[in-house]
């Protein structure tokens, strides 16, 4: 198992194998009865998984936490391209918190050997404009800035 | 941390000038004079730029100096990083139950298809 993650200030990557074919991992992302077997955080305790499977259609996820807290996670489908490519929008939402960020997922599956090579960039947008400037790249000044701020 | 506050890093950060501003203030202050160098850009475009950062908390500008150079305020960017890290985190405790999920799934069937 490989694990290789990488850090920037506005968006998380993690690339990591899988002993299954992107056919398998594409059922894993997108099928709620399998989307409840692994989604969430350490805490998780049990997640009740929707879903409508289809560009513009929406997901919706409400997990209990082991101390009995609820939180809902939801978002919308932007890209389905089976079975290599999968992107929602993913918004948290508790009763104290109230609703978080829009952020954006994006999940590439590509065949690797006997396995596969997932890639997932999960982003912070706050709305189109800035999502698109995001995808023009971010230059390595972000990526020293980043270095300096984790050494301080 | 404030939800406004992380949105207005991740704003600011959002501009390649802005970006290239804060990684030669990463190197020491500097006046908006010599900001404004490198860039083919007139200085109140740069100064429109400083303004964003500044709002944004992402610099500081001294009020005595007549030069006013900026500095670099790094708590913000080190907020918006551990706003990402928690994204990891719950991402890797996911990835570690699908591994186990997927070797359960697959046991005895060399296509890997769920039953």
């Amino acid at each position: 198992m490989d694990v290789q993650a990488e850090t920037k200030t506005h968006e998380l990557v993690i690339e990591r194998r899988f002993d299954a074919p992107p056919e398998l991992l594409f059922k894993m992302w997108t099928e709620p009865e399998h989307i409840v077997r692994w989604w969430g955080c350490p805490m998780m305790r049990a997640n009740k998984v929707t879903n409508d499977l289809r560009v513009g259609g929406g997901f919706r996820s409400e997990m209990t936490l082991e101390d009995g807290v609820e939180h809902t996670l939801f978002g919308t489908y932007r890209e389905i391209e089976p079975p290599t490519r999968v992107s929602f929008t993913w918004t948290w939402e508790n009763e104290t918190m109230g609703r978080g960020y829009e952020t954006l997922v994006t999940v590439m599956l590509a065949a690797d050997g006997d396995g596969t090579m997932m890639t997932l960039r999960h982003e912070f947008f706050e709305d189109a404009d800035m999502r698109d400037q995001h995808n023009e790249g971010w230059t390595a000044s972000v990526d020293r800035l980043s270095g300096i701020v984790a050494e301080g | 941390m404030a939800q406004d506050q992380l949105s207005a890093t991740f704003a600011a950060l959002a501009d390649p000038t802005r970006r290239a501003i804060l990684d030669r203030l990463s190197e020491g202050e500097a006046t908006v004079t010599e900001l404004a160098q490198p860039f083919d850009m007139s200085l109140p475009a740069v100064s429109k730029h400083l303004k964003v950062l500044e709002r944004a908390g992402l610099i500081r500008r001294s009020r005595e100096s007549r030069w006013r150079p900026c500095t670099l305020e790094a708590q913000p960017l080190s907020e918006a990083l551990s706003w990402v890290e928690r994204y990891r985190r719950f991402w890797d405790a996911s990835f570690d139950r699908l591994d186990d999920y997927l070797a359960e799934l697959q046991k005895g069937d060399p296509d890997g298809r769920p039953s």
